[in-house]
């Protein structure tokens, strides 16, 4: 038993603290293995804000890191112990405690799965866009604190857009409910949006109070077939020019078909090389004018194929496909590291060209299946074998397609955040001087430094 | 297989977490210590990399896990996660140092001796070792096979003729099961051959890690139904489905000539009640129950459950479907006895998504997931689709 274990037990009942070495590296990685993993400490699994602020007050009278984590499915090494010390699995403060469907507004416990929401939305006919394609798992904590998005981010946007106030414990295990339930808010710094994105570095996210939409009346699948990578990039820019707003627009190469047409009871055909997936939602009207036009984009720019799915099941077949490249890329390859780099839309093609340059040129094999609509791209480098050779390759090829990402006004990151596995790279992208800000306010947050440290820029030693 | 050669296998694990939604023991115990990635990740560090002690805390974690196949079932990047266990469960066992090493030791020597017959017994010593008395299933004094042999006639025009392999629930455990099953079968013109020398599906010795055992089993049951001339091999278990149709094919070597037996038997493999649609059967509900709701097992193939609901619509009970009838009950064949804590927060999940149905009957094809939710809901009457269909209120 560890030390901070048994100190944990006096706070928290005995089930709810791991503190065995079988136990606690179940926390040490999240969806990753490729990125440095470490056991914590402990694990304490706190049900209440009550707890979750004994706690902080404990580790920060004894300065020990502590790691907020949802259901550990990031993709960034966010959720990890770096410095070992306490991970905080918020899994278990999950309840929903209001929906209000007349402010539009719902508020959440950190630990609520994202899909057991929307199944409470759809009751009323509610809807929470934010899609990330963990969405069976993750959490709406992990959500925030992330600012996670997925292929709804085209037309919705992703997780900041709907939070309207938080509750959180601060390092020293005081309470804080910045923000609130209102439309709009002009009243001091928006300490809401700080935290949000803020991966568990400045306190402990432990509930939200979340914006809704109505449910659209109908929604509908279209998928086209496009010759060339090349061409389905500049059908992406040619919809967008002409105002169409797909609810989702994701841009798959034929391998990801070739996965995803073990899941589908009519297979799309493999004669294009790369694919648009697409669901247009809003009034039937709209989706009849916006399906018409969007097909004589497609057609005019030399699609091969336009399919327009009418069968609901069907369609979501497809979307729970795409929901699952990931590991069903690992069906392939022995190992999948996504990147997460975003461009400007109308650069969309233009990445493109230089990501299949870099393949050429590193000799890595990289996959791009992304949400092209808003230009997150997801370049994915794929390993047919795990060596040193391998590793190499992969590390210049993130490295020239980070370059390539910044050099086209991108970001590094559009919604998996930084965590360890990019947190060399944000000194590129925001300059020395906005990270020597960003570790101010960190301090003022929190002074010992034990949020979640050695995340988002590279720490000094300590 | 031996469980090294699962090594590459194992890799492909993407850790994505999305077993998250499908493992029960994650669900029950809600910490990502019981989630199926992390036993596959344990497994490795300690019986493959050997990074860490083969300790009881590994025993536990390993031991808590249901071989539901769940998460097997919905692994995108294709980890048989259930095999995995059940190879490293295998090398305990064979070391005779798993936790469950004395039980599963003990219960492969009187399986092997006894037969079927052992089956309650052994439970019953075990649930008295843990102080469970009365939740393990009674034995029947009069089993199936006691009362039912040779071949059954059709009634009116004949249609086909099957063999029916009666699991150990149907035969010691609920012989009702089996007797509704010939019955049905019988009055809709379909011949009955209950087959000798056959024995246990070998579930429950594969579930300690006995794969040896269980091959011995099944290599006698391939035999015993290869025998018998008849266009059908009906079962109405899902788990004696599943080891058949899953597992049967794996449990030998590539060139044992077992295989190309096996092979003839699983096209002939059929849920009874599949086996009549696909002969234009029509059954007549002879229920008095108004509502009937049906929990889906956790080995079932998912396509049972389609024909079932098409026998239930001859019938004038209204099905109503559970929120989630695919979710565990816990019971996991013997798994609740030992571990009752995790198998009765699962159960209470199940009992009141039962509840919410109104339903006063419900169906489920496997024996002992109908034991343990009759016991979590005295008040409702638990039955096989099949006793549902004879009439048996």
């Amino acid at each position: 038993m560890s030390s901070i274990g048994k100190d944990l037990r006096k706070i928290l009942s005995d089930k709810q603290v791991l503190d065995l070495p079988e136990d606690v590296s179940a926390y040490a990685n999240d969806a990753t293995f490729y990125i440095a993993k470490k056991n914590p400490d402990a694990v304490a699994i706190p049900t209440t804000t009550e707890e979750v602020s004994e706690i902080m007050k404990y580790a920060f009278k004894n300065k020990i890191p502590v790691v907020p984590r949802g259901a550990g499915s990031g993709l960034s090494g966010g959720c990890t112990p770096v410095h070992g010390g306490i991970v905080l699995d918020m899994k278990r403060k999950d309840r929903i405690l209001e929906i209000d469907n007349k402010n539009m507004s719902a508020t959440v416990e950190c630990g609520v799965v994202l899909n057991n929401f929307n199944r409470e939305l759809e009751k009323q006919r509610l809807f929470y866009p934010p899609d990330p394609q963990s969405m069976t798992v993750c959490t709406l904590g992990g959500n925030v604190a992330t600012r996670a998005g997925g292929p709804r981010g085209v037309k919705y946007g992703t997780t900041e857009r709907y939070v309207m106030g938080l509750e959180m414990v601060m390092p020293d295990g005081t309470v804080i409910t910045p923000g609130g339930k209102v439309m709009k808010m002009s009243s001091g710094y928006d300490i809401t949006h700080l935290m949000t994105g803020s991966e568990g570095t400045l306190g402990v996210i432990t509930s939200a109070h979340l914006r809704l939409l109505p449910m659209p009346a109908m929604r509908r699948t279209i998928v086209v077939a496009c010759t060339t990578v090349d061409q389905a990039a500049e059908i992406v820019s040619g919809i967008i020019a002409a105002g169409a707003v797909p609810a989702m627009l994701e841009f798959l190469i034929k391998l990801a078909i070739t996965v995803l047409n073990k899941y589908i009871s009519s297979p799309l055909p493999t004669l294009g090389e790369a694919y648009l997936l697409m669901e247009l939602d809003g009034s039937v009207s709209q989706v009849e004018e916006e399906t018409k036009d969007i097909k004589t984009i497609c057609t005019d720019m030399g699609a091969v194929d336009v399919r327009v799915v009418t069968d609901d099941a069907e369609s979501a077949a497809y979307w729970w496909g795409r929901s699952r490249l990931y590991p069903g890329m690992l069906q392939i390859f022995k190992r999948v590291i996504t990147e997460d780099i975003t461009v400007p839309r109308n650069s969309i093609p233009e990445f493109v060209r230089r990501i299949q340059a870099i393949s050429a040129s590193t000799g890595a094999f990289i996959g791009l299946a992304g949400h092209a609509g808003d230009g997150n791209m997801h370049p994915t480098i794929l390993h047919a074998e795990i060596s040193e050779e391998a590793s190499k390759k992969a590390d210049r090829a993130i490295e020239e397609i980070v370059r390539a990402g910044l050099d086209l006004e991108g970001t590094i990151s559009g919604e998996h955040g930084i965590g360890i596995h990019k947190n060399k790279f944000t000194e590129l992208e925001h300059g020395a001087y906005q990270i020597e800000l960003m570790k101010k306010i960190k301090a003022v947050f929190d002074p010992h430094n034990i949020m979640n440290p050695g995340k988002i820029w590279i720490e000094e030693a300590r | 297989m031996k469980l090294t050669d699962y090594s590459e296998i194992i890799s492909r694990c993407s850790q994505c977490s999305f077993c998250q939604e499908f493992c029960p023991s994650f669900q029950a115990m809600g910490t990502e210590n019981f989630l199926a990635k992390h036993r596959m990740n344990l497994i490795r560090e300690v019986m493959i990399d050997k990074t860490m002690p083969e300790s009881d805390r590994f025993r536990e974690i390993l031991d808590k896990c249901l071989l539901c196949t769940n998460c097997t079932r919905n692994c995108f990047s294709l980890v048989p996660i259930d095999e995995i266990v059940i190879a490293a469960r295998s090398e305990m066992f064979k070391n005779q140092k798993g936790l469950g090493a004395l039980k599963s030791g003990f219960m492969a020597s009187v399986l092997k001796e006894k037969g079927l017959r052992s089956i309650a017994s052994i439970a019953g010593s075990l649930a008295g070792k843990v102080g469970i008395g009365k939740n393990i299933p009674q034995i029947s004094t009069k089993p199936f096979d006691s009362i039912y042999k040779g071949t059954i006639k059709a009634e009116g025009e004949q249609r086909g003729r099957a063999v029916y392999y009666t699991g150990c629930g149907s035969n010691f455990l609920f012989p009702n099961v089996g007797a509704s099953v010939v019955k049905v079968l019988a009055a809709n013109g379909i011949e009955v051959v209950i087959p000798e020398n056959i024995t246990c599906c070998g579930l429950p010795l594969i579930s300690e890690g006995d794969i040896e055992g269980a091959a011995d089993m099944m290599r006698r049951n391939i035999e015993a139904l290869s025998g018998v001339d008849a266009e059908a091999i009906v079962m109405d278990c899902t788990s004696c489905r599943m080891m058949f149709m899953k597992k049967a094919l794996k449990m030998f070597g590539k060139d044992d000539p077992i295989q190309e037996k096996i092979i003839n038997l699983l096209l002939k493999i059929k849920e009874p009640g599949a086996y009549m649609v696909e002969k234009g059967c029509t059954v007549k509900g002879k229920s008095a129950a108004k509502k009937v709701t049906m929990h889906i097992p956790c080995h079932s193939d998912r396509t049972a459950e389609k024909n079932l609901l098409a026998m239930l619509e001859f019938s004038s009970a209204q099905y109503v479907a559970m929120s989630n009838p695919e979710n565990c009950c816990g019971a996991g064949g013997t798994f609740y006895m030992d571990n009752s804590e995790m198998s009765e927060k699962l159960r209470k999940i199940k009992v009141d998504d039962i509840k919410a149905t109104g339903a006063d009957v419900v169906v489920t094809e496997c024996p002992m997931c109908r034991f343990y939710i009759q016991l979590g809901l005295p008040d409702k009457k638990v039955m096989h689709p099949f006793e549902f269909m004879a009439g048996d209120l």
